[in-house]
């Protein structure tokens, strides 16, 4: 029985799950130009445009929407005041959100 | 007993949805975009075995409906796992001629999707919902292109 289950986990093992990956978010807001730099990096950088994202203010409110581009490190924004928050959100499944406090 | 039961509950659990490694090939025309699915060699295995059903290494008309049925069909909620962007903005694709067949003991799918390559574009094969893995193998293009790809998935820009 229990070279079953030697034998059971050691190949199970080997068809674990394909896709675990990493986002990393960086926000930054550039007063003088009233923009937003949103950064996302990650081990398959592809996946970052599958998100899209929320800029909320202090109210906690939405006040942009936009998607992350696919192939690209980073989208500049135009934006009159400075975020407080980032949700990040894959859109397919958007209950899978990564958020962001911005200082 | 129970105890080994419970163990590989768990452990199935723990990999509850099944996974595909899929090498993909593409070949990009004026006004089409060529796929070629080619499932690994394990799921291939498991598949021919639950879909050619008459065993004759032939998937016919039948056989490959039922698999499009169940293994492709449920795709379109996530469309296909195809991403388009033409200029800045995303737009939806829908792929058409499907054909799945066996070569060298392996599962391939082929379709196309019709795309007019009018401006700079990203096209992006990629599973939000983490259930396959597609490795680009090879690009044909009429157009210059740019890859950008992992072990489980890629995107091409295409400048026309």
């Amino acid at each position: 029985m229990r070279v079953f289950l030697l034998f059971y986990l050691f190949f199970s093992s080997l068809y674990a799950h394909p896709v675990s990956y990493s986002i990393d978010l960086h926000v930054s807001y550039n007063e003088k130009d009233k923009s937003v730099r949103v950064a996302c990096e990650s081990d398959s950088r592809n996946k970052c445009g599958l998100h899209d994202f929320h800029l909320l203010n202090a109210q906690g409110e939405v006040f942009k929407t936009a998607s992350f581009p696919f192939m690209k490190e980073s989208i500049m924004l135009e934006s009159p005041q400075k975020p407080v928050k980032m949700i990040f959100y894959l859109r397919q499944i958007p209950e899978h959100t990564y958020s962001v406090i911005i200082e | 007993m129970k105890f080994l039961c419970l163990i590989v509950i768990f452990h199935l659990s723990l990999c509850a949805h099944p996974h595909f490694f899929i090498d993909t090939d593409i070949r990009i025309e004026k006004e089409a975009i060529y796929h070629l699915w080619r499932f690994d060699a394990l799921n291939s295995k498991l598949l021919i075995f639950e879909f050619d059903t008459d065993k004759n290494r032939i998937l016919d008309t039948q056989e490959q409906e039922h698999f499009l049925k169940e293994h492709i069909a449920p795709l379109a909620q996530n469309h296909f796992n195809l991403f388009f962007q033409s200029g800045e903005k995303e737009i939806p694709s829908k792929p058409i001629d499907f054909n799945v067949s066996i070569a060298n003991k392996r599962l391939v799918v082929t379709f196309k999707t019709e795309h007019l390559f009018s401006q700079s574009s990203i096209f992006c094969t990629i599973d939000g919902t983490l259930y396959m893995a597609y490795q680009l193998h090879d690009v044909q293009s009429i157009y210059a292109y740019e890859a950008q790809k992992s072990d489980y998935d890629f995107c091409l820009g295409v400048n026309p």
